[in-house]
């Protein structure tokens, strides 16, 4: 008998930090060498959710994949998503309001929760306050994360993987 | 207080008798043992799992079990003797197989030449030849195998032929998966026709597509069709078995069941064998090559030996013919003939032993010692070359009579400045080889006149045992007859009587010209008499000089012209002169020198020469013989 494994997404807009979320999640590590990703990055971790053993599958999507076509594949059999926005760009919120939008209309049963990362950077902070109350109200869940930092992260990823577990 | 106990009596008494026996009990040790034995063997069946009492038992059962091994190892050898036996045997047994098979695959690719050739990329590559072999060998191996869900990427199970774990297994298995995605989405290609395949390093990755779930094989080797169709069987029985945690396996809740297992029939493998058939063919054929081969080589040298035999023969059996040779010692060494021999200086050379007996030079080689033969041929050789004359002039008797006759006179001349000697080396030789010299040479007139040196004007003639010496000759010549033919060891009787010497013949030409008178016919011309008298007279002067044997004339010539009274005296005296000197020119034109010739003065003429002539008057030479040429 094994531990459960689930398999999640990570999407955003690209540079929105996706892969450094996903790299100080796993390996605790942040760089600032930005490299994009390419088609995919897969990454596993290991997280307890409370007594519950559970292995994440950790799909990192390259921004500019997110095509309709591309997600639905990489999508295929994915349990949870983490849409990922950089608070200091607006437009990537919009972008993560219309992958929400997606996953709704499409994968209903798909688990999500909502990562503001760069939360380090407050002067140049563009994310306003209501648009995250307004989000909370409408039952997402939203994390402010930094990947440099790490603040907000580990809580990010166990938030997500608790829902997955709640099935 | 009585009330109050009878009271309690009632209430509690069984209570109270049941305490006490319960007391009892607790310190009746025997039956707490008891009571506990009857319990505990439950007791521990029911906690068996329970991590406590796993500590709590360990620390005496190990201690307790060290103890006992201590102090009586015999027993637990005993004890452990039934399992432990098979388990090493077992394990002999496997370890003895894996050594047979490296011997057996060692020995089908031992001696190959491609056997060499997976040594040379072993070493090169620098792993074991084994895995090389293995590598060359192997049909296929199907290495690992991954039963991933289809839609979600995850890894249901593994099985692996190697025991090495992979970093993240689960994320191989996504990665496959992703890897098909951008595959499917970048080439816009639907679901129904998946990748089948990828080519990794030598290795295949196979992807064999399941309902709800994708058997991945990572394959080494050319892997046939049969296998795939067996792997598409493997995964659709485990569709069958498992269908719901293959459909739900992303969801699954709790522990899930591990399929590891069931993939091991999976991990098939196929070596190139070669059929004991075949393997006998190959046996075969290597066998009769390799007998063909050493029976070649065989033969070669037993070809070479026979062949170098023959020639030893030959070349031993002409050694020992051959005078100024004695093999010590031969052999066959290296597939040369090795002679060891005593070698005459004056024998025949080996390059000329072999060249007579047509045997390669290469195949042979001397080790030669000088010696100093005392075979009579080759004696006689180097008397021969001690002595300056040809071989063949020096014949030994019993050889004579077969020999090609003797050209003696050719021999004399040749030996002539050592001829002394030579008889006295031949009577040396005669006497110490005890042969019988052939000395007397044949004695016809043409030798012993070459033996004489005779003159030409001398005859030689038999009359009976006496050589009869006829002829002008020189006395000095005529006085060394004798000794020239001691010198020569012919012993002859010479007459010499009829010998005229040089001497004598000058004497008789001296008494027969001396004063001799050559008379004119007219003033400067010889009548026909005077003429004939001239032509006489240098006739015998020539051959008397020949005779002096140094071309000499013994004489001077005075000339003196003569008149008659008709003429008054100083035309006489001119007429005598020119007559003079005619004749002395008609001598000088037939060999004579001018010194020996002279006119004689007027004043020298008597008065009573009143004759139309000159005289010849002949005088001794005051040199004797005279030093200079005429």
């Amino acid at each position: 008998m094994t531990d459960p494994v689930r398999k999640i997404c990570l999407l955003g807009s690209f540079a929105v930090g996706k892969t450094s979320l996903c790299q100080r999640f796993v390996n605790n590590v942040f760089s600032t060498n930005y490299q994009t990703t390419v088609g995919v990055n897969i990454v596993t971790k290991q997280v307890a959710v409370g007594q519950q053993q559970l292995k994440l599958v950790i799909w990192d999507i390259a921004g500019e994949s997110a095509t309709p076509a591309v997600l639905k594949s990489y999508l295929l059999g994915s349990q949870g998503c983490l849409l990922i926005a950089d608070g200091t760009r607006l437009e990537t919120l919009t972008e993560v309001d219309r992958l929400h939008s997606y996953l709704q209309q499409h994968n209903p049963d798909i688990a999500t929760s909502c990562l503001l990362n760069k939360a380090d950077l407050d002067e140049q902070w563009e994310a306003p306050p209501e648009w995250l109350v307004e989000r909370r109200e409408r039952g997402w869940m939203v994390q402010r994360t930094s990947a440099m930092t790490g603040a907000g992260v580990e809580q990010g990823f166990i938030e997500l993987a608790s829902q997955l577990l709640k099935g | 207080m009585a009330e109050i106990e009878q009271l309690r009596k009632l209430l509690i008494e069984r209570e109270q008798q049941r305490l006490d026996e319960l007391e009892q009990q607790l310190n009746d040790r025997e039956h707490r043992i008891d009571s506990l034995g009857e319990i505990l063997p439950e007791s521990l069946q029911r906690l068996q799992h329970d991590r406590n009492l796993q500590l709590s038992l360990r620390p005496p059962l190990v201690h307790g079990i060290e103890e006992t091994i201590q102090r009586n190892p015999k027993r637990f050898a005993a004890m452990f003797y039934p399992v432990l036996g098979p388990a090493i045997r077992r394990a002999v047994s496997e370890a003895l197989k894996g050594l047979l098979e490296n011997i057996n695959r060692t020995m089908d690719h031992g001696f190959s030449l491609r056997s060499w050739r997976w040594r040379i990329e072993a070493w090169r590559a620098g792993v074991p030849f084994s895995q090389i072999v293995l590598k060359h060998t192997l049909a296929y191996s199907i290495d690992e195998v991954f039963l991933v869900q289809r839609h979600s990427g995850l890894l249901i199970a593994r099985a692996t032929r190697d025991s090495a774990e992979v970093l993240d297994r689960d994320a191989v298995a996504a990665m496959l998966t992703a890897i098909q995605r951008f595959m499917q989405e970048s080439f816009a290609i639907d679901d129904d026709h998946p990748v089948r395949s990828l080519e990794v390093g030598e290795h295949t990755l196979w992807n064999i597509p399941g309902e709800h779930a994708v058997l991945v094989a990572l394959i080494q080797g050319t892997v046939v069709r049969e296998a795939r169709h067996m792997l598409q069987t493997q995964l659709e029985s485990l569709h069958q078995l498992h269908e719901q945690l293959l459909q739900n396996f992303h969801t699954y809740q709790g522990q899930q069941p591990v399929l590891d297992e069931e993939l091991q029939s999976c991990l098939l493998r196929k070596e190139l064998t070669v059929s004991s058939s075949n393997k006998l063919k190959k046996h075969i054929i290597r066998l009769c090559v390799l007998a063909i081969i050493v029976l070649g080589i065989c033969f070669w040298y037993g070809w070479r030996w026979w062949w170098l035999d023959i020639d030893r023969d030959k070349l031993l059996q002409s050694l020992d013919q051959q005078p100024g040779w004695v093999v010590l010692n031969d052999t066959i060494d290296n597939g040369k003939i090795a002679v060891h021999a005593l070698r005459d200086p004056l024998a025949v050379t080996p390059d000329e032993i072999l060249t007579q007996h047509h045997i390669d030079a290469e195949r042979v080689s001397f080790r030669l010692e000088n010696y100093q033969s005392m075979d009579s041929q080759l004696a006689i050789k180097r008397l021969a070359d001690a002595v300056g004359i040809p071989l063949s002039f020096l014949q030994l008797e019993t050889q004579a009579q077969t020999a090609q006759p003797i050209d003696h006179g050719q021999w004399f001349s040749v030996a002539k400045p050592v001829k002394r000697s030579v008889w006295q080396d031949l009577q040396v030789l005669d006497r110490s080889l005890g042969l019988q010299l052939l000395k007397a040479p044949n004695l016809d007139l043409g030798n012993l006149s070459r033996i004489l040196a005779a003159p030409e004007n001398v005859e030689l003639q038999w009359r009976g045992d006496v050589l009869v010496l006829n002829g002008q000759v020189d006395a000095r010549w005529r006085d060394g007859l004798q000794a020239r033919l001691a010198e020569f060891g012919v012993d002859v009787i010479v007459d010499d009587l009829s010998i005229v010497t040089f001497e004598h013949y000058a004497s008789l030409f001296q008494q027969r010209w001396n004063n001799q008178l050559l008379v004119f016919a007219d003033n400067t011309v010889l009548n026909a008499d005077g003429a004939d008298t001239l032509a006489l007279f240098t006739q015998e002067a020539i051959a008397l000089k020949s005779l002096s044997g140094e071309n000499v004339l013994p004489f001077t010539m005075q000339i003196s012209g003569l008149t008659d009274g008709e003429f008054t005296t100083p035309l006489n005296t001119g007429l005598r002169t020119q007559r003079a000197q005619s004749i002395q020119n008609e001598l000088m034109a037939a060999g004579f020198a001018s010194e020996l010739i002279s006119i004689a003065e007027i004043s020298q003429a008597s008065a009573e020469d009143n004759v139309r002539a000159v005289r010849i008057t002949l005088q001794e030479r005051a040199d004797g013989n005279g030093s200079g040429q005429d």
